[in-house]
């Protein structure tokens, strides 16, 4: 029941650190790694490279080919821009020389190409089980698994028969793993509260995976929860989910952490909190420094606060998110706990909050999503 | 002149030029009329349709298909051409004579036996398998074209409105109903629903056939109302639940997942409903 690593911009060092281990495999992003470096990092890994399922995540999401890393991978062609997407006979080639870079990477997996449309309908899932196909004849003979891209619009997969409907087409493959994508138009850290969409997106995991798909959630944050609770065998993450989401200008963002701020993994309040909120937190007792000695990053970014010393800890919120992520992905998959259990708890130490008086400072950080989660679970 | 006179005649002319003897008229289709022939003691069914703009492209695609089988339980198809005849072009194909008749006349004469009901299940599941792996898709399963080679020996047939996968559909998207026939039609065929068309749509047709053998009625259709059936599938209902229980007794539960509304929540190969068909 493996979690991934979603690599991002300067993630490798993450991948062979010794407390993130559980992870069990990692998706490359072309954008930010050429395959001269993956080849590179991956050598470097040594023995824990070989250990992982390595997936090649093509990153045709826009077709725009010049974007970070992208120029240096040879199915990405500079007529990226212009060719006729319709075009059966680009597509195979672009199929073909993916599984030549995935080959020269040492990729075990790769998801198929697939592009963000301008609208979600059957025909476009159709296209993408055919590309996904001819990816899979191509890879198959070289021992290469093939995991249909599936992109899905979250705001409109709760309308009724939409997730029945796209699982149909998307199970119609013989590729039997499925490369999810939940493509959604909320900005960064803000949580989905639309129940319809929620339990529309847990339909769509419960029924590939009932139909035989081993469904890989992509670009999970939090909502992790919700989707392995849905039966999602895989899930994947990086440091960056902590902040961004897949959306609209996910692949227009700088692809650098300068400019990013701490953030807290709190799991009894199922959040993320910046630091003013995390001593607020601890001051009037909602922050258990004993319950958050079960994560080791949780331990030094409480010993670095409780020192005032005004040190930045934002490579330790990356690790400390890490940590919970894999950790809760592990204790769902083997049935220590649920997400029901999990969210429940997290809506008692809401309601303390709202008890204690206390404000966060970010405002919208409310934990008005925690009900939500619970009740797209109650009603998938 | 009627097609049947036409027909007939053109049975005639194909038999002088081919070298047969007519022996009899087996009977008559939406589109054809079928012959029996006799050639050095062989006996086979000649199918003769007028072509029309509209059907030909049918017709290619079908003799395409059964060309490409090669499945103890998928009729066997001799030979195809056209022929004109009094200004009119028609379609002949010769295909192998079922002697034992189709699964409707024996079920018109009483209930089916279990044992012969889960034989043809997997016969058929495994033809199923076989026409998958070519890309193809039946699209009208039911007792009419479901016959009998000798005795209990299953064959599929009349592959009218197969569909190629790996080619463009003949279906236009725009029309309320696509191919089929509706008492046995899943509802993705009923909704006319291109993108959800494959092999669990015949599984579909082959779970609601085989369902009707062993309980002795549609599934859909508790309460005998044909009509009513046909909606709930429409409505991508569950199977009712007096049906699931008659089927479960009689040993046909695996039945009630391949009669799934929705293609996902069906048996996903081929294998896994052969599996389930013999689990019991």
């Amino acid at each position: 029941m493996p979690a991934f690593h979603q690599m991002g911009h300067d993630s490798w060092n993450l991948v062979g650190e010794d407390a993130l281990s559980a992870f069990r495999g990692i998706v490359l992003s072309p954008v930010n790694n050429g395959p001269d470096e993956v080849v590179e990092k991956l050598n470097a890994l040594g023995a824990r490279a070989r250990q992982l399922d390595i997936v090649l995540d093509p990153q045709f999401y826009k077709p725009k080919s010049d974007r970070g890393s992208l120029p240096q991978w040879a199915h990405v062609t500079s007529d990226f821009e212009t060719a006729d997407l319709g075009d059966v006979g680009w597509w195979e080639e672009r199929c073909r020389k993916l599984l030549l870079e995935g080959q020269r990477v040492g990729a075990t997996s790769i998801a198929s190409p697939a592009v963000i449309p301008r609208t979600f309908d059957p025909a476009y899932y159709d296209w993408v089980v055919n590309c996904a196909d001819m990816l899979h004849q191509k890879a198959d003979p070289q021992n290469i698994s093939t995991l249909v891209t599936t992109i899905v619009y979250l705001p409109e997969i709760g309308l009724p028969g939409v997730a029945e409907r796209i699982a149909s087409i998307v199970t119609r493959t013989r590729v039997d793993r499925v490369y999810l994508v939940f493509y959604d138009d909320l900005q960064p850290r803000v949580q989905r509260t639309d129940i319809d969409a929620l339990a529309g997106a847990i339909t769509l995991i419960r029924a590939l995976e009932f139909a035989g798909s081993r469904v890989l959630v992509a670009f999970s944050g939090l909502d992790m929860l919700l989707w392995k609770s849905a039966g999602a065998t895989d899930v994947a993450t990086g440091k960056f989910f902590n902040l961004r989401r897949f959306v609209p200008g996910r692949w227009d963002d700088p692809a650098e952490g300068g400019r990013v701020l701490p953030y807290w993994t709190d799991d009894e309040f199922a959040t993320w909190l910046r630091e003013d909120d995390v001593r607020l937190l601890l001051r009037i007792g909602l922050i258990d420094p004993t319950r958050a000695d079960a994560n080791p990053y949780s331990r030094e970014i409480l010993a670095l606060l409780g020192t005032h010393s005004g040190d930045a800890w934002v490579r330790l919120g990356w690790r400390q998110y890490m940590y919970w992520f894999v950790q809760r992905e592990s204790d769902m998959a083997s049935g220590i706990t649920t997400a029901q259990a999990i969210l429940t708890h997290a809506d008692r130490r809401w309601a303390a909050l709202e008890q204690s008086g206390a404000f966060l400072f970010e405002r919208a950080n409310n934990g008005e999503w925690v009900r939500a989660w619970l009740n797209a679970l109650l009603l998938s | 002149m009627p097609i049947a006179t036409d027909s007939a005649v053109v049975a005639e002319v194909v038999c002088k030029q081919r070298n047969f003897s007519l022996i009899d008229e087996l009977g008559v289709g939406a589109h054809k009329r079928v012959y029996l022939i006799e050639q050095n003691g062989l006996r086979f069914a000649l199918k003769i349709a007028p072509i029309t703009p509209s059907l030909k492209p049918r017709f290619e695609r079908e003799a395409a298909a059964l060309r490409g089988c090669a499945h103890p339980s998928v009729a066997i198809l001799h030979d195809t051409f056209a022929l004109m005849s009094g200004g009119q072009e028609f379609w002949i194909s010769i295909e192998e004579y079922l002697a034992d008749g189709t699964l409707a006349a024996r079920f018109a004469r009483g209930k089916v036996d279990g044992p012969l009901v889960r034989a043809m299940g997997l016969a058929l599941a495994n033809a199923l398998d076989h026409l998958r792996n070519r890309n193809l898709v039946h699209r009208d399963i039911k007792p009419a074209n479901i016959m009998f080679r000798t005795g209990d020996e299953v064959v599929l047939t009349d592959f009218g409105i197969v569909r190629m996968l790996d080619a463009p559909t003949l279906t236009h998207d725009f029309l309320p109903q696509g191919p089929g026939t509706p008492l046995y039609a899943s509802a993705e065929q009923l909704l006319n629903e291109a993108t959800l068309i494959d092999w669990r749509t015949d599984q579909f047709g082959l779970a609601l056939v085989l369902a009707e053998c062993a309980i002795g009625r549609h599934p859909f259709a508790p309460e005998n109302d044909l009509a009513l059936a046909i909606m709930r599938v429409a409505k991508r209902q569950a199977v009712p639940a007096k049906s699931c229980e008659q089927l479960v007794s009689a040993g046909f539960g695996a039945l009630v997942r391949a009669l799934a509304p929705w293609p996902a929540q069906r048996y996903r190969n081929p294998k896994d409903l052969i599996d389930a068909l013999t689990a019991v």
